[in-house]
């Protein structure tokens, strides 16, 4: 195994990729035997995603992982609760990519430093599963795509509602014809409610604060980009537009079985005070699918069928309109009773982990694969640029460019911090 | 014109722009004041508008970057990016320019660290293609902001950005120059060319995997050599990076195309050479990536090798890329001499290989001993998704212990439903009646009735018999059954389908479950109709001239004692009363058809039922356009409407006394389409059991005493 000296001699050399790569390959997981995970991330969705593992006859967790020593330390202290077993932690994800006792890594970190761990992982011969959104730009998502083909990969996003039965039967529905072709379709949530204010303070202690930013640009430690990073768009490229964004276009994708919009315009505001944000309270974006209208709604208060955020596809015939709870169809004469789905008791789903861990085994393609979770968050991905840019963008989905718009398309991409680099 | 005055209305108009900046100015001061006020509102405000002011508002917000107040600050640098978003379009490259210019005062030399850094943002959004990057550039050389400068430059992307880089690439330090040439990389940069291969040749192994990194985006197959000469001579702490810059400048090869032979070559050569098996498990990728039917026997050969297992990931994605007939009977050819480890994942790819070969090696997997193999056959079997898949499958379930059965199970469903979506009707009716028959949850076997009824077999008919004799098909709603016998009549099996509909009758509650036997009634008369409640004989009697205006009248056909032999309106035009009858189950009465496409009249329709005691009776009608309701003389509903008609559209109530009771309709015609239909039913909405009076001449209603002419009177509304 390599060593920590190294480990940090590489680093500083540059080459900075998965460091270990090539020595920290996992075992094969034979169809009975349990996936050992580690775990990158022990903050609020990790903490979820842990608990959930730590149920989950089907896995095991062998290593923990997160910049603040405080959380991996609670995450150690949460396994010996559960499970009466002691595992390692690490400040460093390097050093979980260098265990040979990881078959798969579970990245629940914010988001922009999801592309680098899960190529990293995928480098180091993991099987991975990475929260959502899956980037934050597109060429960093394709990145992570190329990266899981390139090795054998297998590779899920955190879009749950894949594995979730209310929305499985919902696109049944759709598919069905019951409610007409689909002509329109519209995602709502309500406002993002991240502020950017900050007070710069000392880092910390126990926390990697250069490792939290990676590739991010340099700034001064403060908690509110610590703990509100989803506000900020160095870390997360649009709030609820990308947060929930990505879980409500997935499905929407999925029900008009179209995932490569051909145009997007966008318009939003922060009309409550908020004038500084780097994301919009309010946001409209319009798409264009080939044969389907899409429309985001980002509202206060927004609500359709008493849902405060769902899908609704409008068809010739009539509307089905789907959150995690329920759906109904309209109008009655249809003939579709409302369906209501058990009550979802985590957003770490075992049945979307049981997915991934049957793939981890059999190889197949898992449910949330990365290029269709990749494809669900391009789509948002677009939005914020055309809320950006103020403009119609017009998509070419096969080069993953806008059509005639160079400026635009400096948006696609970002440059990371040395000495990291995709 | 006089050259004074031309010159004169020239100043004039010169002098009009002037005049609508300063107007412009004035409000674009208003709003940067509100931007750095006091009022986060008036600030929020100020913050939509402001964009729209364009570069006037430039030297007004730019001092605001350095302001004290985070929310000023923050506020006027979003809409100075506005405004710089703004005018990178074509036909404001002026703008842009002058922009660019006046943002550039943010990096000068001495502003602070907070400028600098905003004004590279905003540069990075405002630069135009072209533009001139030397004072970002000229901060690659401050220790400071150098890396912030070359973040901007990639971001940028332009191509004087890429050359400052390049111009800057001999004079940074060996700390950053790996950074440099990952920006060149990432910039694509294409005359690096000569200056990397002099790096990727280099003995220093971190500057030469630096170089085989930048230059892998080429897909230069010239660079080849180089390439293999920098993994051959790298350490271990360089190894990975370089092989990973190798495979990408495979792919980049691959992807230009022409060189497939050389590609898959090297990648052969990296399987062999390599120490590290990820690199040896991307190459077995890119062989399948970019291979044919021909690399399976050495991949797999591979996997033979390999006995930490590791391959059995990369292999598996190797040869799931491999597309086509040729590439399915080559797995089909492998299976059985493959690894244990592999032969797993290659149930799946036998499963999605669309080849039927496939089906014995899976089916040798179901039957084997291994119990692993066992769950993999299942779903392999399901997705072949071929019609002999479902015996295999419920053999399966016939032996199938605790472990197995669930997985079975799951993969019954899957191939019902793959079945049913390729239109393998009969294949998916087995599995669906198999699972009708082994489930027990209500909601599951109500999705397997749901599948029998879009995929009826004849030995589903004998099951749902017996399971509504049983009573045992209840919970299933009328529409559900009512599907599956339209189901079974379109396949051919009307008797089974008609007898289903029998037994359905008396639970016809709603108006969804009387449409939805209606639709599965086929060839079902008039007989069926009056068994969900409708009234198939009228006596009809019009048209007569009607205005909407003048809404509904009974008394000019003499109700309640209505004389069916009557005549009405003048000698030469008179109107008797005739006999209709529906032509189908529907109760519609098609008066367009009967009286001719007409508009502005109506006519009136009466009937004779009988019930055997006193019932309170619920009339349900549909009209198109408006209808009332007598019975037994007494109006019960009126609906004056211009519409066109849909089943129970109007309901109302009545007593029927034992015995025969007069039901009497006035139907009007506005224009367009013409009919109408009366059910009726009791209170909870199943039909009411009647029989129908032969009303009409001869009937003891008729007095042939009082055979005279009637007038119309019309004053009843």
């Amino acid at each position: 195994m390599i060593s920590r000296r190294d480990f940090m001699r590489r680093s500083a050399a540059g080459l900075v990729g998965a460091a270990a790569a090539g020595k920290a390959r996992a075992a094969y997981v034979a169809p009975g035997d349990k996936v050992r995970v580690g775990l990158i991330g022990c903050g609020g969705m990790g903490s979820r995603h842990l608990v959930a593992l730590l149920e989950n006859p089907n896995c095991e967790v062998t290593a923990v992982c997160d910049v603040a020593m405080s959380r991996y330390h609670d995450a150690i202290g949460k396994v010996k609760e559960m499970t009466g077993r002691d595992v390692e932690g690490f400040q460093d994800y390097r050093h979980l990519l260098d265990r040979q006792d990881v078959d798969a890594v579970f990245i629940a970190t914010p988001d922009h430093w999801h592309p680098l761990l899960a190529i990293h992982g995928c480098e180091a011969g993991k099987d991975v599963y990475v929260e959502k959104p899956v980037c934050p730009t597109v060429a960093e998502g394709r990145a992570m795509v190329q990266a899981g083909r390139r090795f054998g990969r297998v590779v899920q996003v955190g879009t749950q509602q894949r594995s979730m039965p209310v929305f499985q039967k919902a696109i049944e529905v759709v598919h069905s014809g019951r409610i007409g072709t689909v002509t329109s379709a519209t995602a709502w949530i309500g406002t993002n409610g991240w502020n950017v204010t900050e007070s710069p303070q000392p880092v910390p202690k126990g926390l990697d604060w250069d490792l939290w930013l990676g590739p991010a640009p340099w700034a001064p430690y403060s908690p509110e980009r610590f703990g509100g990073f989803m506000g900020w768009h160095d870390y997360a490229r649009g709030g609820q537009l990308t947060n929930w964004g990505v879980h409500l276009m997935d499905i929407l994708h999925w029900g008009i079985k179209q995932d490569r919009p051909l145009s997007v315009q966008a318009i939003g505001g922060s009309h409550r005070e908020h004038s500084g944000q780097d994301n919009y309270e309010n946001i409209e974006a319009i798409f264009e699918y080939p044969g389907c209208n899409v429309t985001w709604e980002q509202r206060h208060g927004e609500s359709y069928a008493n849902k405060s955020y769902g899908i609704k596809f409008q068809g010739t015939e009539g509307q089905l309109l789907v959150d995690r709870s329920s759906y109904v169809v309209l109008p009655d004469s249809i003939g579709i009773p409302e369906f209501v789905g058990e009550p979802e008791k985590s957003w770490a789903n075992p049945d979307h982990h049981n997915n991934f861990f049957d793939c981890v085994r059999s190889r197949r393609r898992p449910a949330a694969d990365i290029e269709q979770g990749f494809r669900s968050t391009t789509a948002v991905l677009l939005a914020g640029i055309a809320l950006k840019t103020g403009r119609k963008l017009h998509w070419d989905s096969e080069a993953e460019t806008f059509i005639r718009d160079a400026d635009a398309n400096r948006y696609l991409s970002r440059a990371y911090r040395a000495p990291w680099r995709l | 014109m006089k050259l004074s005055s031309t010159i004169t209305a020239i100043l004039l108009l010169s002098a009009l722009p002037t005049l609508a900046a300063r107007a412009e100015s004035q409000h674009t001061r208003d709003l940067v004041k509100a931007l750095a006020g006091d009022n986060e509102s008036a600030r929020s405000a100020a913050r939509q508008v402001l964009p729209r002011q364009g570069l006037d508002a430039v030297p007004l917000l730019l001092p605001l970057v350095a302001h004290e107040n985070p929310s000023v600050w923050r506020a006027a640098v979003r809409v100075l990016a506005d405004i710089a978003n703004a005018t990178s379009i074509a036909g404001r490259e002026a703008e842009r320019t002058e922009l660019t210019r006046q943002m550039m005062s943010l990096i000068e030399p001495g502003q602070s660290a907070h400028n600098i850094e905003q004004g590279l943002r905003l540069l990075q959004i405002a630069l135009a293609p072209d533009a001139d990057v030397t004072p970002i550039g000229a901060l690659l050389r401050d220790p400071v902001f150098r890396e912030r400068a070359r973040e901007i430059l990639v971001e940028t992307g332009t191509r004087p950005a890429a050359q400052a880089l390049y111009q800057y690439l001999p004079e940074a330090d060996p700390d950053f120059t790996c950074a440099v040439l990952d920006a060149l990389g990432q910039l694509k940069f294409p005359d690096i060319e000569g200056l990397v291969e002099g790096v990727l040749k280099g003995t220093d192994a971190t500057l030469s995997a630096c170089a085989a990194r930048a230059l892998s985006w080429t897909g230069d197959v010239d660079a080849l050599p180089a390439y293999w000469r920098a993994v051959r001579l790298a350490d271990d702490t360089t190894r990975f990076e370089t092989s990973k810059a190798f495979l990408r400048l495979l792919e980049s090869i691959a992807e230009r195309g022409g060189n497939w032979d050389l590609v898959l070559y090297s990648y052969r050569g990296l399987l062999a050479e390599s120490p590290d098996p990820v690199i040896r498990g991307a190459a077995l990728a890119g062989l399948g990536e970019y291979g044919d039917e021909t690399v399976i026997p050495e991949i797999v050969e591979a996997v033979k090798q390999d006995p930490s297992s590791y391959l059995v990931g990369p292999a598996s994605e190797a040869l799931a890329q491999l597309q086509g007939r040729a590439a399915a009977r080559g797995l089909v050819a492998v299976y059985e001499d493959a690894p244990a480890t592999l032969r797993y994942p290659l149930l799946a790819l036998l499963g999605n290989a669309g080849e039927p070969s496939a089906l014995t090696p899976i089916q040798n997997a179901l039957q084997g001993d291994d119990p692993a193999g066992q769950r993999m056959a299942c779903m392999a079997l399901a997705d072949l998704a071929v019609a002999d898949a479902v015996s295999l499958l419920l053999e399966a379930l016939g032996s199938a212990g605790d472990e197995l059965r669930p997985h079975a199970l799951k993969a019954l469903w899957l191939l019902a439903d793959r079945l049913g979506a390729q239109g393998v009707a009969e294949g998916a009716g087995r599995a669906y009646l198999a699972l009708y028959k082994i489930v027990e949850e209500p909601a599951q076997r109500d999705r397997a009735l749901e599948g029998i009824r879009r995929f009826p077999i004849p030995e589903a008919y004998e099951v749902l018999l017996a399971g509504l004799e049983e009573g045992k098909l209840e919970s299933l709603p009328v529409a559900t059954l009512a599907d599956i016998a339209k189901g079974l009549r379109d396949a051919g099996h009307a008797d089974q389908a008609d007898s289903i509909l029998d037994s359905l009758v008396s639970r016809a509650q709603t108006t969804q479950d009387v449409q939805a036997l209606l639709n599965s009634a086929g060839g079902l008369g008039p007989a069926f109709g009056q068994r969900l409640g409708f009234i198939n004989e009228w006596m009809l009697v019009g048209p007569f001239p009607w205005k909407q205006e003048d809404g509904f009248t009974v008394n000019h056909v003499g109700a309640p004692d209505v004389d069916l032999s009557a005549k009405y309106g003048p000698e030469g035009d008179q109107k008797a009363w005739a006999r209709h009858t529906a032509g189908d189950a529907s109760g519609m009465l098609n008066l367009a058809g009967i009286f001719g496409m007409l508009e502005s009249v109506k006519v009136y329709g009466f009937a004779e039922i009988s019930v055997p005691e006193e019932v309170q009776a619920v009339f349900r009608v549909g009209s198109d356009d408006g209808i009332a309701l007598w019975v037994n003389g007494e109006r019960i509903h009126s609906n004056n409407v211009d519409r066109g008609m849909a089943l129970d559209q109007d309901a109302a109530g009545a007593v029927l006394h034992a015995g025969k009771n007069q039901i009497l309709v006035q139907v009007t015609q506005g224009g367009g389409g013409w009919n109408f239909c009366c059910r009726v039913t009791q209170v909870d909405g199943a039909p009411l059991g009647f029989s129908v009076e032969q009303a009409g001449l001869g009937s003891d209603r008729t007095d042939p005493a009082d055979q005279t002419d009637r007038a119309i009177d019309e004053t009843e509304t």
